[in-house]
Order: C-alpha cells, then sequence, then structure tokens
C-alpha cells in the first residue's frame, strides 16, 4: 500500500520548491482529462516507504473564489490525502496560518513546513516553533527550500506523521453564532449526510459559503438549515452590522492575531523596512519607467531567442539534412523498396525534422519565460500593465495568460483559472490563441528567413506585435457583445525579487520543452505520415505532385485563398495540417516539396512573393486554434465558446490577409 | 477616511472600512487586507497601487483602491 500526500499552501510560499525537492527528477506533470485539473503529482520513497505526493494550486483560502480554490479544496475534500503539508512563508505568518486555520477545521491530518525561515533569520522575527506546534495540535517543520535545507526532516516528519493518527480537535470560538453552528450539526446529523469532512465544518462552511457543498452532496439544499441560516443572518446583521462571511473570516483573524502575539517576537516596524526588492520596485514599477522598462525586457527576451537559437538551429537542420540523405542511400543499398525509403527520408525525417529545427529557438523562449517567472517580474509585469489592459476591458492579471501563451496556447488558456470572474476568465480565454505560440514561430522564422533575410527579427516581431493589437480589438468587441459591466478589481501580491535559481529555471524550461518535442513525436509524426501517404496515394503518382489525392483536396482549397495571394494548393494544404498542430505545417510544406530547410527556402521564393508571404504569415497567426487549444477551450469553458474562438478566428485570418495582400498589391504594384 | 486610491506613496495608513460585494470584501480579507491592519502605500499611479502589508507586497487595481478606506496613521 502508499500514501497520498497534498502539498497546500500560499502562492509564493515555495510550495513547488519544495515539491521538486521532495519527488526530485522523478515528477511528472499530470494532466487530468475531463475537469478542470492542474495538480503536479510525483512521489518520492523513503525508508522503503513509496508516497504519492500532489502538489495543488496555491491559494489563500479554500473558499473557491477561484477555480484554482475550487481544485485544491475539491481535491482535499473528495480524494482525502492521508496528510496534507501545508507550505507556509514563515516570513509572512499571520496571512499564511489562515489556510493551515481553515485545513484544521475540515478536520485534515496536517504537517506545517515553516518555509524562508532564512529570511526570518535575517529579521528581528523569532518565532517560537513549539508554541506554534502546541496551539494549533500539529507537527512543525523549518525549511529554507531555496537551498535544500530541511528536506530530510520533513520526510521524516512525513513518515512519522503518516504512521501515527495524532489528529486533535480544533476549534474556533465563533461567539454568537456558536448556537446556530450546533443546530446545524443537529440537523446534519439527522439526515446522514455522509460529509468527507466534520460536521462542525460543514455547518461553519455552510454558514460561511452558502450551500455550494451540500448541493454537490445532496443534490438540493435542506430546507431547515436554510431557514436556520437566514435567522441567524438577521441577527448576527442587527447585531453586529456585519454579514455571516465577513464575521467568519473576522473570528478567523481574531484567533490568529492571538496566535502571532503568542508565538512572534518583536515584530519591527513597517517604517525602517524597504527591503532590496521595494527598491527594485521603485524602478520597475514606477510610473514613468515601468512600460518602456516592460517593453525593453520583451525586446530581449525575443533577440535571445533568436540570436542564441538560431545558430544551433542551423545545426539541427544539417543534421537531419544528412540524415536524410544516408537514410535515402541506405535504403537504395539495401534494394529495399522505393516507398519505403521514400516514407522514412521524404515523409518521417524530413517532417519530423523541420519541426525539432525549431527546438533551439523554443526552448530559448522557455527559458526567458521561466527567467522572468522566478525572478519575481512577470507578477510585476502584470501590474506594470493593468492600467493598460483595464483599458482593453481586460484584467491586469489576463496578462500572464497572454504571456504563457506565447509559449504555448494551452498552459495559457489554463492560466487564465486564476482570473476570479467568468466574464473575464472567458474573454481571456477566447483572444489567447491570438498570442503568437511557439508552434506558430517555425512558420514564421522560415518565411522570414526566406523573404526577409536580413530583418527576420522585425518581421517576427510584428506579428507577434499584430496578435497583440487584435486581441486588444477582439476583446472590446467580445467585450461589447457578451460581457458588458465592470472588470474585477486587481487584487494580486508581489513576491519578492530574487536571482532565479538554475535549478527550477532549468526544470521548468525542460517541462515545458519536453511537451513539445513529444508533440512532435506524436501528433507530428502521424500528422507528417498522414501527409506522406496522401502524397503517395494513388499508386503510381509522382510524389506531392499536382494529382496526388493531397494535391486535389489541395487544389479544391486554392481558390479560397486566391484573393490573399496565396492559392496555390500546397499553401492551402499545410493550413489544414496547420489545426492538428500548427508545427505540422512546417512538416507538411517540407513533405510537399521533400525538402529540409535550405531546399524549401528555395522552393518557396518561387512561389510566393515577399508580400503573399506575409499575407499567409498573417493568416498563419490568425486562423482555427490547434486542435489541443480547441479542446482546451471547450474544457475551460463549454463548446458554445470554443464554436466561437474557431469561427471569429478563421474570419478574422482570412479577411485580414486578403485586405493585406489587396492593399499591399496596389503600393507595391 | 478617504480611499485608499487618494494617498500618496510612502505614508502609512490603517484600513477602516471596506466596501464592494460579497466576493470582493472575503477575497481582499483572505489576502489579509483586513480592517485595522496597517499598511504602507510604496507606489501610487493614479490608482493603481502597490501597497507593503507585513511582508507582503500587493497590487491593487483601481477598483480595489477606490473601495479601501482608511486613515492616516500619526509619524513617530
Amino acid at each position: 500500500m502508499g500514501y497520498k500526500i497534498a502539498l497546500a499552501g500560499n502562492p509564493n510560499s515555495g510550495k513547488t520548491t519544495v515539491f521538486n525537492l521532495l519527488c526530485g527528477a522523478r515528477e511528472k506533470i499530470g494532466n487530468w482529462p475531463g475537469t478542470t485539473v492542474e495538480k503536479k503529482q510525483g512521489y518520492f520513497t523513503y525508508q522503503d516507504e513509496r508516497i504519492e505526493v500532489v502538489d495543488l494550486p496555491g491559494t489563500y483560502s479554500l473558499s473557491a473564489y477561484s477555480i484554482d480554490e475550487r481544485i485544491a479544496r475539491d481535491f482535499l475534500i473528495k480524494e482525502k490525502p492521508d496528510l496534507v503539508i501545508c507550505v507556509i512563508d514563515a516570513s509572512n505568518l499571520e496571512r499564511n496560518l489562515y489556510l493551515v486555520i481553515q485545513l484544521l477545521e475540515m478536520g485534515q491530518p496536517l504537517l506545517l513546513d515553516l518555509n524562508m525561515m532564512d529570511i526570518v533569520g535575517k529579521s528581528k522575527i523569532r518565532i517560537d516553533t513549539q508554541k506554534l506546534s502546541k496551539i494549533l495540535g500539529t507537527d512543525i517543520v523549518e525549511t529554507v527550500a531555496s537551498k535544500g535545507k530541511g528536506i530530510k526532516d520533513l520526510k521524516e516528519k512525513i513518515i512519522v506523521n503518516l504512521e501515527k493518527d495524532i489528529r486533535k480537535p480544533f476549534k474556533i470560538d465563533y461567539q454568537n453564532l456558536e448556537s446556530t453552528i450546533e443546530e446545524i450539526i443537529l440537523l446534519l446529523k439527522d439526515k446522514e449526510i455522509s460529509l468527507n469532512i466534520s460536521p462542525r465544518a460543514a455547518a461553519i462552511r455552510v454558514l460561511e459559503q452558502g450551500f455550494d457543498l451540500l448541493k454537490e452532496i445532496e443534490n438540493n439544499t435542506i430546507p431547515h438549515i436554510e431557514e436556520v441560516k437566514n435567522k441567524a443572518e438577521r441577527e448576527l446583521s442587527r447585531f453586529t452590522g456585519e454579514d455571516l462571511e465577513t464575521f467568519i473570516i473576522e473570528r478567523r483573524y481574531a484567533f490568529l492575531k492571538g496566535v502571532v502575539k503568542e508565538c512572534v517576537k518583536k515584530e519591527i516596524s513597517l517604517e525602517d523596512r524597504l527591503t532590496f526588492s521595494d527598491k527594485l520596485d521603485k524602478v520597475l514599477t514606477s510610473r514613468i519607467l515601468g512600460i518602456p522598462l516592460f517593453l525593453f525586457f520583451m525586446y530581449l527576451l525575443f533577440q535571445m531567442v533568436f540570436s542564441l537559437g538560431s545558430p544551433i538551429a542551423d545545426l539541427v537542420d544539417g543534421f537531419f539534412g544528412s540524415l536524410a540523405e544516408s537514410a535515402k542511400l541506405f535504403f537504395e543499398n539495401q534494394n529495399l523498396p522505393f516507398w519505403a525509403g521514400s516514407l522514412v527520408s521524404d515523409g518521417i525525417i524530413s517532417g519530423v525534422g523541420s519541426v525539432l529545427v525549431f527546438l533551439p529557438n523554443i526552448v530559448f523562449l522557455f527559458l526567458g519565460i521561466s527567467i522572468l517567472e522566478d525572478s519575481g517580474y512577470l507578477a510585476r509585469a502584470a501590474f506594470v500593465v493593468d492600467r493598460f489592459m483595464h483599458a482593453l476591458g481586460l484584467h491586469g492579471k489576463s496578462f500572464i495568460p497572454m504571456l504563457l501563451g506565447f509559449g504555448c496556447n494551452i498552459p495559457g488558456i489554463m492560466a487564465a483559472r486564476t482570473l476570479e470572474s467568468r466574464k473575464d476568465r472567458i474573454l481571456t480565454i477566447l483572444v489567447n490563441p491570438l498570442m503568437s505560440c511557439s508552434a506558430r514561430l517555425p512558420v514564421y522564422i522560415l518565411f522570414a528567413s526566406a523573404f526577409f533575410p536580413k530583418n527576420q527579427g522585425l518581421i517576427v516581431f510584428s506579428l507577434y506585435i499584430l496578435g497583440i493589437i487584435l486581441a486588444i480589438f477582439v476583446a472590446k468587441v467580445f467585450k461589447h457583445m457578451f460581457f458588458k459591466g465592470e472588470v474585477a478589481p486587481l487584487v494580486m501580491e508581489l513576491p519578492p525579487y530574487r536571482i532565479p535559481t538554475i535549478r527550477n529555471v532549468l526544470l521548468s524550461m525542460w517541462t515545458r520543452s519536453s511537451l513539445f518535442v513529444k508533440k512532435a513525436g506524436t501528433i507530428i509524426f502521424l500528422g507528417v505520415v498522414l501527409v506522406w501517404l496522401l502524397s503517395s496515394l494513388p499508386l503510381g503518382v509522382g510524389y506531392a505532385g499536382e494529382n496526388s489525392l493531397i494535391g486535389k483536396f489541395g487544389k479544391i482549397l486554392a481558390p479560397l485563398f486566391k484573393p490573399a495571394g496565396f492559392g496555390f494548393w500546397q499553401a492551402g494544404v499545410a493550413l489544414v495540417f496547420g489545426i492538428l498542430a500548427k508545427e505540422v505545417m512546417v512538416g507538411t510544406l517540407g513533405t510537399l516539396y521533400g525538402a529540409t530547410e535550405e531546399g524549401l527556402k528555395a522552393v518557396l521564393l518561387q512561389q510566393f512573393t515577399p508580400l503573399s508571404a506575409y499575407a499567409f504569415l498573417i493568416m498563419t497567426l490568425i486562423y482555427i486554434p490547434c486542435i489541443a487549444a480547441i479542446a482546451t477551450i471547450k474544457r475551460e469553458t463549454n463548446w458554445k465558446w470554443a464554436a466561437l474562438a474557431v469561427s471569429y478566428s478563421l474570419i478574422l485570418g482570412w479577411v485580414l490577409s486578403v485586405l493585406f495582400y489587396q492593399i499591399g498589391k496596389i503600393f507595391t504594384g | 477616511m478617504m480611499p485608499l486610491s487618494m494617498v500618496e506613496e510612502k505614508r502609512l495608513v490603517r484600513i477602516v472600512r471596506i466596501i464592494g460585494g460579497r466576493g470582493f470584501v472575503s477575497r481582499v480579507m483572505n489576502m489579509g487586507i483586513n480592517e485595522g491592519e496597517i499598511i504602507k502605500v510604496l507606489n501610487n499611479t493614479r490608482g493603481l497601487l502597490l501597497i507593503s502589508l507585513g511582508n507582503s507586497r500587493i497590487a491593487l487595481g483601481r477598483g480595489a483602491s477606490f473601495r479601501i478606506f482608511v486613515e492616516y496613521v500619526k509619524k513617530g
């Protein structure tokens, strides 16, 4: 048998670092299908005991306002982990303990990990952990996860806690509400509802949050309880002028204030504390320099992607080119059938190779994003652009999903979960595919290097900017059409700046990039084989010729794209296969022309003009998200919104590329 | 008493009242922004605020800073 434990904690408490240290390199990213779940899962073995660890999203409470919180809450209630490790930023004890007491109220077996003890050590705060442990009735481990300190201790304590069930009843005095709580507990007992949390916790939950939880279990409300709740609400508002929810939160904080007073010594005043982080913020988030610096960092990011990535990409291209050659020779020398050689060299090696060529660029993009994320700047960026985003009808926090969208729209779309309001969330999701994901980058680079060799960076940058401008425009229109009303106000904690740790940056770069490689191995592989097959049939036809199946198919589409300047069948086919995954487009073109990068460029130069090439790139940027992104949109919202995302992008892409080409023709003659 | 959005940079203020919908009030309370807490305004760009509360730094959009009412804490 194995144990299952979960890591919970506030955002920025170092939870993920603890997770990575516990599970080491054996971590795997689990992405459960069906419900909107994103928890990381891994395991470690200690003293021959295999322990499964689930890393929950960072939350301030279990109130289930945002989807993140709901995921965490649902996991705790439905999956019942054997132990929860609550990772706490010790330099921020009071606020972090709020989640802890909610967990304790639920009756969850708990182990506290006081993290970032080094920061506490530096400032003049002393935490009496023994006393804290006694008051809360849980064991406490001290760690400095960023330096790997205390992890062995943590593992030991986990085992100890798993083997003894030391759950002690934990109670906060809710004063005026105590009699109501008792009443509801009795009513719940009558109903014999099998709750996964203690009856007291359920009663408090009902008073604080309403009936969402009971509804999930019982499928309806219990009339008696509703009456009791309403009565309590009326009385409370008469005596204290407050509503139930606020009163309950205040009682908890009152309790915490007491705890902190008991256990924490010498809190220094706010006055003399202007940390290094604050000094940096003075510059990076300042009124005048904030936005220019932000643009500068973004520019730097893309410069790095191209200037560092491209030379390596050339090496990779050379490798696949000669690999395809020698594969062809090998098949000829062995007297194997011609089709087999063609499948391997024209189909698989050229197709997959032409996609993997862009891996260096993508790795550097993810490296850049990971550094921004880990350093703490990403959250500032959201703050800096909030005013700007607000003017567009979006939320400052929408910025992070957008930026992640540059890596891949799927994590971008999922990151929209941190937005509290449903309206803001759907809007952010709908425009996310307009962020040029790294899968579109191969197409951009291919065309930019063929047609605009001197201004590659600029051309690619212009497409990113175009995507952003369109996102703004589309957001405005949709906001007006579907989501009238105010944007939820921005409230967001900014983590302190820190030097990114090599380990974290590399790990997050690796998990993201390896998804791309996996895709190259699966969807893209199938895509190129399919393209090869359709190009080779019917038998005897010239490979990827006009009379092959794919040629005929492409010819049907070609007239549609004629007004945009790329009305030849290869372009049409590439666009269709691009829906599988955008990288497939390069592979498709590679297969259709039977060439790797250098050869492909030469062929493209004959077919496209610079003008139609750019029109093609506009189409590539905008039209229909890839299948995986459509599925993610559907999963995060519903079919209606997914259908809207597909149709608006197709129409917008076509209209803009046609407009660009036609207007451009006037100027270029 | 005045909205937080009007407080100049570097001033220390005490939170007196938080108004707004239920979701908003409890959301900021969950993050530790409670009545009675003392906060410092680090940056105020026309209502877009960066505040320090204990050891944490919190960004507040205009919609939020207009709903949090505060009073000055005398220095000294």
